[in-house]
Parts: C-alpha cells; structure tokens; sequence
C-alpha cells in the first residue's frame, strides 16, 4: 500500500536535509539563544544611557520598575517553560531515519482534564499580577490635597515644552509649595520652557495638556509617560530623590521634529531651588552699559521679529504675550518659549542643542582613566548632547549662532505655513504676500547679518 | 424546478446558454490569458490574486522597512529628511497591516476555506470579485500618493488633531483616509461573503464542529471585520469631512476631543490585530497534525479559544491609550481585560505543544514556520502581558519596546505562519511543490534576520528610544543596537528574495523535468486535498459527503481499537479524478472591476476636483447597474432557497425570477456600495 | 451566531452552483436561510457599529461650546415627530407590501410598495427642509462641532432612506412589468428588512438627538 511519489519528492529537495543546512539550523538557534542572554545582561548595563526606563531614580519610577521586575521575571520563566518545552518535544518527537511511515503513533485527540487546568493556570498567574496592577495604578495617582507639592503645567507644543509654576506667595518653602492657587499666570508664579527646575526629594504634580497636537511628556528615570492632550488636562506626578539631570523625550509622534522634542528635569537642593525661584520672578535683566552689543541686541530684539513671539518680560510684554492673555501670535501653537531667563537653562530648542557648557560625563572620565592623555576622549564636548549643559558653565557660542543663522536647517520645522498651505518657505511667502493667513509651526530663518546674531547672542547669555 | 435541468447540465462549464433575462447585458465566456484573470469570478483565481497583490505590496512595505533601517544604522544619518521618513515610516505600516497582512489572510480564506467546507465557490462571488479589485485599486490609489505630493505622514494610527489640514497640509493624509475606505469596502463586502459562505454553503455532513480549524478562524476573523470595519469607516468618514469640507470633529479650536479619533481607531485597531493573527493560528493549527502524524490536541479548545479571543478583542481596545489621558478607572478596566486575553491564546499554544507529543514529526518547511510561530509568537505574547499592565506601559509604549512587541506578533505570529502556509498548499494551487531545501534555508535566513531585527528593539524602547523618530544622537547607547538591527532587517530581505527565488526555481525546474505534482505530498488530512493538485476549476466532483474532522484523512486510514492508524486506501483511491463534466460554475463578469474602478476615481475627484468625482460615481453606478441587469447564467443562480418552483417552463418569467433571485442577492451588496459611495 | 450552531446535517449546499446531481438541486442552505436573507442581516448588523460610531459622536459633541447656537436654539420637535411619524408609517405599508404579495396580490403589493416609497420621500423633503431652515438660522456644517456631528449623522442617514427610496422604486418597476411574482415574495421581503432598519435607526437618532435634553455647556 505505499505510495510511489518517492522520485518527484527527492526532485523538490525533501528527504534527508543536508549538512550545511542543519549547520545553519543550529548557528540560528545558537544565535538566538545568545542574542537573547545578550539582551537580558543589558539590565545591569545602565550607564552612559540617558533615557533607560529601566533605572529608577524616583518613587513613582521605582514602583513601576518593582512591579516591572516581576512581570518580567515570571514572563521569563513562563518563557523558558514553554521554549524548552517546545524544543524538547520537537527533538524528542522527531521521525527518525528509518522509521516506518506507516507505523502510527497513539492517535489522541486531547485531554479534556488538562486542557482545564492550563486554561485556569495562567488565569491564576494573571489574577495575581492583575492585583499588583490595580495597586500601583493607585499608588500613580497624585493626591490633589497632599501638602507640600510642587503644581506644574505642562504644555506641549510644536516641538518644546512649557512650564508653567503655580506658586504660592513669600520666599519659604511652605509658602511657595502650599500656596497654590490653580493659576499659572499670577505675580509669583513662574513661566520657563525646556528645563522643569524642581526641588528635590518633593513631589511635583502636573497637569499636562498641549496647545497643538497630541505629545507625551515622559522622564524615564522618575515616571512613566503621559500624553499632552489638547483640551485635556491629565494628572501626572514625578519625583526625584536626589539632585541631578533627568533627560526626557517627546513619545507620541507630533510632526516634522517629534525626534527633536526633549525635555529635561533639573532637579535641585531645596536651597538653591529658592534662590532659582527668587531669580525666575524678577523681570530680565537689563545689560551693562559697558557690554556694548548686549544693549544693541536687546535693542534689535524688541525692534525685530524676534519680539513678535518670544516673551522677554520688560522688553517685550506689550508685543507678545501667551494665549491665555488672549494675544495670538501667527504661532498655531499660539506660544513660543519664554527667553526672560534663558541663560539660567542649559538647553535649549527643545532640549536638543546645550546652551552652555556641559560638566564632564562621569562614565567618559571613567573610560578615560588610565589612557594616555593624547587617546582621551573629550568629556565635556558641547555638541554632545546627550550630556546636558551646566547653566553655571561658560555659554555654547556656537550653537546658538547656528541657531540664530537657520533654525530649519538645525531642526526641521514648518515655520512659514500659510493656513491651508504648505511647509516650501517660498511658496508660503508668495501666499502670505497675497494676504494669507501665516499658520507657522516652529522658529523661521530671520535672515540675520553676522552683527546681527552676535549682538543677541551677547544679549541672551545676559538673561542669566 | 420546471427549468430543463438536463438540458443545460449536458453542457460542458462554460459553453452555457444565453439567457438574456433583461436582455440587456451578455456575460463574458472564461477566457484564457489576462481576460481571464480580469473577470473572473472564480474563488480560486481570486484568492491567487489577492496573495500576488499582497506580496506586491509586500515588496513595497519591505522596501520602506529597508529606508527606515538604513536611516536608523548611525545617529544623526542623512539619507532621509525628517518628512520623508515619517512618510516611509507610515506607509511602511499602513502597507503592512492594510495591504499585506489582511489580504494574505483573505487570500488563504479565498481560497482554501470554500475548498475546506466542501464547496464549489463562495456565495456571491462576483462580490468576491469587486472585493478583490476594490482592495487592489483602494491599495493602487494609496500608493499613487508618492507621485502626488507625498505619502501620509501621521503614523498608521493618523491621531487627531496632527492629521488635520494644519499640521499635514499635503494630500498624503487624504490618500490614506480615502484609500483606506476602499479598502476597508472590500474587507466588509468580503466578510459578508465569506460568513454566508461558511455558515450556508458547508458539503452534507460537514458541521461546524467538524470543520477544519482553519476555516474556523476564517468564521471568526470575518466577524471581527463585519463589526470592526464600519467603525474605522465611520472615524475615516468623519476625518474626510474634516479635511475636506472644514467639519468640526478634530478641530480643537472648536472644543474637539482628540481622544474620539483613538476610542473610534482603536475600537477597529483592536480587533483588527486579532483578525491579522488569527488566520495564521488558523493555518498552524491544520498544519501541525499533519506533521505530526496524529490529529489536533483538544479541537473543542483550540476553536473555543479562537472564538473566546474574537469576542474578548472586543473589550480591551483602551489598552492602546493607558498614557493618553482617560482616567484611572478606564485603565484599570482595560488592563485587567488585556490580561485576560492572554488565557485563550496560551491555551492555544500549549495545545499546539501538546499535538506535538507523541508524535512522529516530520521537519518539513511548513512544520518549521509552524514551531517558528509557536515559539516567536509567545515572546510577542509574553512581551504583551508586560505591556497589560499598565504601570510598565507607561514606560514602554510609543517606545521600540512595542514595536519589537507587535512585529513578533505580526512577523513572528502571522507572517511566519502564511510563509508555512504558502510552503504547505502551494502545490495545492499550483500544481508544483516549492523545493525543500532552498525552503529550509528561507526559513532559517527568515528566523535570523527576524530576530536579528527586532530582538534588539527591545533593549532600544527599553533603554528609552521613543518610535517613530527619524534620527538619535549619540550619547544614548541605541547606536550599537541599531545596527544590529539593520543587519537583520537586510538578512530579512534577503530570505524574502530566497523565497522569490525558491518560487521561480522550483517552478522552472518542475516544467523542464515535466515533473507531475503529488497528489497528496504530505499525507494531509483536511478536505481541499480529495481534489486533484492544482484544484480543477469545479473544485469537487462530486461533492463529497463529510463524515467527521479530518475527512480525507479518515479516507486513507482507520483508526483502530488501540488508537492506531492503518492504511485503508491509497492516495490515488481517494482522489477525486471526475472530469467535472456538468458541473455549472458562475461565469465571468466585467461589472466587479468596472464597479471597483470607480471608486479610485471618486477618492482621486474628492482631492483634486469634484468633477472626476463625478466620473467616478457614473463609473460606479454604472458597474452596478451592469451588474444588477446582467443575466444569470445558471438555471439555479441566485435562487432564494426557501422559494416554491412554481413557475411554468419556457415561461420567460422563470428568467426573470432568476434574474430578479441574482439582483435581489447583489442588489443589496450593490447598494451597500452605492451608499458607501454616495457617503 | 444562535442560528448557525444548530446546522442542517444535510443539503448540498452551494448557492447559484448546483447541478452536480439532477436530483439534488441544493436548494437548501445550511442553516434553510437563503443565502441574499442571511448577507442582508449580516450587512445590517455591519450598519449597527457605523451608525454605532455617529451617534456616540454626536453625543460627545452635542453641546456646542458658549455662544455658539446649540439644540435647543435650532431645533423644532413638533415638525420632526410628524416627520418621524410619517416615516414609522412607512414600515407599516412596507409590511403590508409584502403581505399582499404572498397573498398574490400584485395591485395591493404595488400600492403599498408606492405608498412606502411616498412616505420615504416625504420624510427626506422634511428632512431637507429642516436643513435648510437650520442653515438659515445660521447653523452652517461648519459652524460648529455640534453642527458638524449633527449633519453627518443625519445626513448619513438620510442617504441610508434614499437608498432605500431606490430600491423601493427598482421593485416597484419590476413588480409593475409583472417580474415579482409571488415567488419572489423574499426579495420583497429583504428590501423590506433593510427598509425597517434604516426606520429603527432614525427611533434610534430621534431619542438621541432631538429628545435627550442637552448637557451643561463646556
């Protein structure tokens, strides 16, 4: 009763499978297994990666990455289980050369008992980490009505971040974090972008929204993310424990320089985050006489279209102001980031570009230990901007002037749209020049002289 | 029944006689070459279609997938502008998920379900017809996109309120919108087509619980689409109107809620992921009993599953949003629901594994994409579970970390098993086997280059590389892993151009030896293989009648008192060798693609100017309308089932009842159509 | 799905392909509901999510924002009942319709069958006529998110009832050039089933849109 398909099978390659084929068989599987072993040593290599999620340095952060570490470690066992399980019934089972192809096996069709329990095992397994979840959704709340808290607004925009403080009155800690009052736009309360500055080892509640599109505001190292939703305001909360530099990446796609979006944490001693508050208050400050091209960059800032955007309290108040005060710039955002004390920040255009100079990234000076000094690395190179500037440290020239010079060519943007329109620049300046609405998204090129950019280069780094 | 039945069945298929009901239109005869091709209505030919369509498009899809790897292989590389990346990467996915994933899965529906269940086609199946060429035009349309201004450029899932004119003032967002609703036509009018095929059109005997698993995933798969589809629709639509014609429902100006779009995209999306996966599990599950020489662990199980993971997708869409905004108590909801789901899919890979025990298993290239499945489809699993929980989500989603997550559940689950599935049914369609060995090496390069590319994506969403950024920095330490995965990507590619290869190769080399196909190369169990390989245009003649799970199986062997099998028949004894000589089959119509035509037409005069619009609805309407007046060809076509034969021969009313029977059946379909386009 | 897990063991199956035996015609479908009855209900239930996701729209958006004009400023639900009515009706003489053609009775089933398309049409003048009032007063589709998800919604159905005035007119024909026998009672029948539909859609839309007082604005 056999069959005769023997010869067209061995003309379409089935039979027994050749050498290099079993060879490549096993390199796959060898591979796989050490990509995988590769992958899980990754956990403990944490330094030189800004952005990991998986080295918690706040509460929140570390709740999630406690509740994480379990997830992980019973889906690994679970994964070992049914891996080696897999691969050991596939070996075991195998034909063997020579086996009788009509020679059955015990033909059965289930295990009614069985496939009870594997039905209700994992249900159980799952019960278990549902509990944990529940648990620790409700430790990320923030309780509105704890003492002692920070209340900042987040806003997205097309592609920075705002901050807005809700601050209570008086120069003490208590005074300021108790005496919240639910507006952002108050005498006491302090506007910034880029940078969050808070104290450490205090708890910040926010409130995120956006004022364009959908973003999503995520430090890794102190909490998971949450989106920036326009005409919605969620609450979210984030602590750090200690002083340091937390950087952050815009998550939900937002357009042309989604890629560009940071964000970075400051967080401060209690001490010195008072004296940052105390400064942040004051209008900007008016250059030294003596510094010639600050006081012409000032001047040129408030005369130019530098002013018709950005916020620069005591210089250009009356020209621009934020949509809340009902002034709407040709921004779709409606809002540019505040430059009253943009020297305090280290980063700036969305937390791609230092402003100033960075301190030495500690795992650069580790690597460079040892090593003859003509094969260091530099450590402290500004273009390195996955190593956030020191605001104390001298100001990174060159990066602003390139800004100054063509913000679209050091960062995509969309910035002479007309309303319906399209990004070409030349294009949109035809229409704008027929009357069309300017619906931009991001900073244009102003078309600036050499002088022009060195004399606001030497005014911004006064705006201390 | 008064009709001369004898009459007409003397005649061979296709020599039929004219019945020129309303007499205004003739039917096309089946011709052979690219007419052929064009208006055929036949199942099969269709099913190949979609398949060919969906590895085109696969071609394409991989090509972006390429540029996005090759943008990603250093910090800060040029080779793509920030737009053009977010164009590739989205149409990447699109392409993918729309144009590629789907249409495999109903090109294996097409295909085999209607040979599983015994039957000679599909229940309508010129709508079988429009489905297909609405989905090839609506894919056509979208693609064309590139020529005019730009792909779209807001990721697959295109969120309020940055796909509105504002912030994506090209027209790439209104050639997905607009491309995707023809689609999307096509999956409703194939899923109507299909679920009426299952549930009314099974061979004597063949009960539902006696039908191959495959088709009932199909079953289950259609219904996702039958509910899913017109919600997306519904989104699309109001997102048209939005771009279009300045409606308020993303304008955020005028108090519009961002999250409406994701509750409504997410509401498809969710269900939309199950209707990927399931036609692969589908595929597995017919697969790995006939390798492992015993029949499937717990039938009952594995389709309860099936049908418990199409009802629980319904109720954990909201899982795609814990970071978007929507409150506590919807997040805990929707984790624990997402948990949940992860029951019936373990119960049916430890079934799988269970099947396997105490088998003889032969290590064919179908069985290797079966345990490829099995085993990358529990890390995309595994890594899902991670995400339930909604805690770890908010670190991970919007990361790599997903995005390795979804590809081993769409590559490593679905892709892997329709690769084994084209390995194990091709002769079945093509009359030729694909060689062995180039398919061993396809399916070794394939499991490298996968987990090559997206095993490291993991450890990037781990270590905070947010998607769909079109560069990175240094600094971060992604540089190392993304090269990695760039190398994947391109071994990746590679073993697709081995499987092109293995298809041209065998091809050639069957036809140069004259090498006559096996009937039955595997020793298969399920039904399509009682019929001769390739399948004969009447499928089965005549239809046989089933008697359990397994039928052909249970044709070539008997069970005995201690479970084991003994050979009761040879292959050649239980094939069907009919010549299919009165079978009457559907003929072939023009009106499907006419119909279809239109509706590119329409989309293109929505952007551009009204008036093509225009054209194309006179197109459209036109088609139905041929449609609608063609005559039957079939003394039996179109028959209500539960009507009184009353009627006297020769009177031409009987024509015209058989007309009006076939109008009545597409009439309905013809309209949803017309209003679909109408909307 | 109650219906297909109790399968006919038998019959052959295949809609519009039998012929394989001279005496099986296949006239049975599995489950004795013709094929066309069983895609209209399919179809229909297809229609229930899109008309599901239009009206969970509106009903986010059916407060307009402060200022802007709102329900109960446009809206006149005396005239709307009467149409709404009229359209109710319209289910009644689409039952009759079909009746008498079982009955064999082709003049009363043309009647009715008129008398429903009538009906249809009436309430889509009504309909237009409400539009247009609306415009007047200064609700533009574009005026505002209520107004948009108030159009669309509407206006979705609305096409759903002029489609179905269409179908309604194309068997009107047929049954008057004597190609509706009583035999053909069920394409009567699935016109009918969609006609019914597109009637309890609008119960539907008129509970949600005209009688559910608006929400507090904002």
């Amino acid at each position: 009763m056999t069959e005769q398909i023997k010869p067209a099978d061995t003309a379409f390659g089935r039979g027994r499978t050749p050498l290099p084929l079993r060879i490549l068989g096993t390199a796959a599987v060898l591979m796989i297994v050490i990509l995988l072993i590769g992958q899980i040593l990754q956990f403990w290599q944490l330094d030189g990666k800004p952005l990991n999620a998986i080295n918690a340095k706040g509460p929140q952060a570390q709740e999630i990455q406690g509740l994480n570490q379990i997830v992980f470690i019973i889906a690994g066992l679970v994964f070992v289980a049914v891996m080696g399980t897999v691969l050991l019934v596939a070996w075991k089972y195998r034909e063997r050369p020579g086996d009788d192809e009509q020679d059955f096996v015990k033909q059965t069709e289930g295990w009614f008992v069985g496939e009870v329990a594997w039905t209700i095992l994992p249900g159980f397994i799952l019960a278990v980490i549902g509990v944990m979840t529940v648990i620790s959704i409700q430790n990320l709340q923030p309780d509105q009505s704890k003492p002692d808290v920070l209340k900042v607004k987040v806003t997205g925009n097309q592609w920075w971040w705002a901050f807005d403080y809700d601050l209570g009155e008086g120069t003490d800690a208590s005074a300021i974090l108790n005496g919240h009052n639910g507006t952002y736009t108050d005498k006491q309360d302090i506007d910034t972008a880029t940078e969050l500055v808070i104290p450490a080892n205090t708890e910040v509640q926010l409130k995120i929204t956006s004022n364009d599109v959908i973003h999503s505001f995520w430090i890794p190292a102190l909490n998971g993310k949450k989106d920036a939703v326009p005409n919605l305001m969620s609450d979210w909360k984030l602590q750090a424990d200690n002083p340091g530099v937390y950087l952050g990446q815009c998550t939900e796609f937002c357009g042309l320089s989604h890629a560009n979006m940071r964000m970075l944490v400051r967080a401060l001693p209690m001490d010195e985050w008072l004296v940052w508050v105390d400064n942040q208050r004051k209008e900007s400050l008016i250059p030294d006489p003596s510094n010639v091209d600050a006081v012409a960059g000032r001047d040129y800032f408030k005369s130019a279209a530098c002013a018709q955007c950005h916020l620069i309290r005591g210089v250009s108040d009356d020209i621009v102001t934020g949509p809340e005060n009902g002034v709407k710039t040709w921004l779709v955002s409606g809002r540019a980031p505040d430059l009253t004390h943009v020297a305090s920040r280290g980063m700036f255009a969305g937390a791609i570009f230092n402003l100033h100079f960075p301190d030495p990234d500690p795992v650069c000076v580790k690597r460079n230990a040892g090593k003859p000094a003509s094969e260091q690395d530099r450590c402290d190179d500004p273009a390195d901007n996955a190593n956030p500037g020191n605001p104390a440290n001298p100001i990174n020239q060159n990066a602003l002037e390139a800004w100054l010079r063509d913000p679209v060519a050091e960062k995509p943007m969309c910035p002479n749209a007309v309303a319906l329109g399209n990004c070409d620049p030349e294009a949109a300046s035809e229409e704008i020049a027929e009357g069309a609405d300017r619906r931009g998204r991001g900073m244009p090129n102003l078309g600036l002289t050499e002088e022009q950019i060195n004399q606001l280069v030497a005014y911004l780094s006064t705006l201390k | 029944m008064a009709v001369d039945d004898t009459a007409m069945l003397a005649l061979p298929a296709g020599e039929l006689p004219r019945t020129d009901a309303l007499g205004v239109f003739t039917r096309p005869r089946p011709k052979a070459g690219w007419r052929g091709w064009v208006t055929t209505v036949d199942h099969k030919k269709i099913g190949i279609m979609y398949g060919a369509a969906a590895l085109f498009f696969f071609l394409i899809g991989g090509f972006e997938a390429l540029l996005i790897r090759a943008q990603l292989w250093a910090p800060r590389q040029t080779l793509l502008s920030a737009d053009q990346y977010n164009q590739v990467y989205t149409m990447h996915g699109t392409t993918m998920v729309f144009l590629v994933v789907m249409p495999i899965g109903a090109a294996f529906a097409n295909y085999l379900m209607p040979l599983q269940i015994g039957a000679r086609d599909v229940a309508f199946p010129r709508i079988n017809a429009f489905s297909f060429w609405a989905f090839l035009f609506g894919g056509l349309f979208l693609n064309t996109s590139w020529i005019f201004g730009g792909g779209a450029d807001g990721g697959w899932f295109m969120y309020a309120p940055n796909s509105g004119v504002i912030y994506s003032p090209s027209h790439g967002i209104d050639f997905w919108n607009l491309g995707l609703i023809i689609t999307g036509i096509a999956s409703l009018t194939g899923a109507v087509n299909l679920i009426t095929t299952v549930i009314n059109m099974r061979a004597p005997g063949m009960t539902l619980m006696k039908m191959p698993i495959f088709t009932w995933m199909t079953l289950v798969t259609q219904f996702l689409l039958l509910f899913a589809i017109p919600v997306i629709t519904a989104a699309q639509f109001l997102l048209m109107f939005d771009r279009q014609f300045n409606a308020n429902f993303f304008n955020v100006q005028q108090g519009a809620n961002p999250l409406l779009w994701q509750h409504l995209f997410w509401v498809f999306g969710h269900p939309e992921v199950y209707l990927m996966i399931l036609p692969a599990f589908g595929i597995v599950s017919d697969l790995l009993p006939v390798y492992s020489r015993k029949p499937i662990f717990g039938y009952t199980f594995i389709v309860f599953s099936g049908i418990a993971i199409g009802f629980m997708g319904w109720g954990v869409w909201a899982h795609h949003m814990f970071v978007s905004g929507i409150g506590p108590i919807s997040v805990t909801v929707f984790s624990l629901t997402t948990m949940f789901i992860a029951v019936p899919t373990g119960v049916k890979i430890l079934n799988w594994t269970a099947t396997m025990v105490g088998g003889k298993l032969k290590f064919d290239t179908p069985m290797l994409f079966s345990i490829g499945l099995i085993t990358m489809f529990t890390i995309g699993g595994l890594s899902g579970v991670s995400h339930s929980v909604a805690p770890s989500d908010t670190q991970q989603t919007d990361t790599y970390y997903i995005v390795a997550h979804f590809h081993y559940v769409l590559f490593g689950g679905a892709f892997l098993g329709f690769m084994g599935g084209f390995y194990f049914w091709w002769p079945k369609a093509f009359g030729y086997m694909l060689n062995e060995k180039v398919g061993k090496l396809n399916f070794w390069l394939m499991l490298i280059g996968f987990n090559l590319t997206f095993g490291p994506m993991h450890i990037l969403g781990l270590q905070g590389m947010s998607r769909r950024i079109y560069t990175y920095d240094e600094g971060f330490g992604f540089t190392f892993w993304n090269k990695l995965a760039t190398i994947g990507a391109f071994t990746l590619a590679t073993s697709v151009g081995i499987f092109l290869f293995n298809i041209f190769y065998s091809y050639k080399k069957a036809k140069s030896a004259n090498l006559a196909c096996p009937d039955d190369p595997w020793d298969a169990r399920t039904l399509e293989w009682i019929s001769p390989n390739p399948t004969p245009e009447w499928n089965f003649d005549p239809i046989p009648v089933v008697t359990r799970v397994d039928d052909f199986w249970y044709r070539k062997y008997e069970e005995t008192p201690d479970h084991r099998l003994i050979r009761i028949a040879t292959t050649e004894e239980v094939i069907q060798r009919s010549d299919g000589t009165g079978v009457h089959l559907p003929s072939p119509s023009y009106w499907p693609i006419v119909t279809a035509f239109g509706l590119p037409i329409i989309a293109y005069g929505l952007i551009f100017t009204l008036w093509l619009a225009l054209l194309g609805g006179i197109i459209t309407a036109a088609g139905i309308y041929g449609w609608a007046l063609e005559p039957p060809d079939d003394p039996d076509a179109g028959h209500g089932h539960d009507d009184h034969h009353q009627l006297d021969p020769g009177d031409d009313h009987a024509a015209a009842e058989l007309t009006e029977g076939q109008s009545a059946g597409t009439d309905a379909d013809a309209i949803t159509k017309e209003m679909e386009s109408v909307g | 799905m109650a219906s297909v897990t109790v399968p006919i063991e038998h019959g052959s199956g295949e809609h519009g392909l039998s012929g394989l035996s001279p005496i099986d015609h296949g006239h049975e479908t599995n489950t004795g509901i013709s094929n066309t009855k069983l895609a209209m209900w399919l179809f229909l239930g297809s229609e229930c999510l899109l008309f599901g996701g239009l009206i969970t729209t509106y009903l986010i958006y059916k407060t307009p924002l402060p200022g802007q004009l709102g329900p109960k400023d446009v809206f006149d639900i005396p005239f709307t009942s009467v149409s709404s009515f009229v359209l109710l009706m319209s289910s009644l003489t689409m039952v009759l319709s079909h009746s008498a053609l079982e009955k064999g009775d082709h003049y009363r089933c043309q009647v009715w069958l008129a008398a429903t398309a009538l009906l249809g049409s009436v309430f889509i003048s009504g309909q237009i006529y409400e539009f247009t009032a609306f415009v007047r007063e200064g609700l533009g589709y574009t005026s505002s998110r209520f107004s948009s998800a108030f159009y669309t919604l509407t206006g979705f159905h609305g096409v759903h009832v002029t489609v179905g005035i269409i179908m309604l007119i194309s068997t009107l024909l047929l049954s008057v050039r004597g190609k509706l026998p009583k035999e053909r009672a069920e394409t009567l029948e699935i016109v009918g089933l969609y006609w019914h539909f597109v009637d309890v859609v609008w119960v539907v839309i008129f509970v949600v849109i005209y009688l559910i007082p608006e929400g507090v604005p904002g």
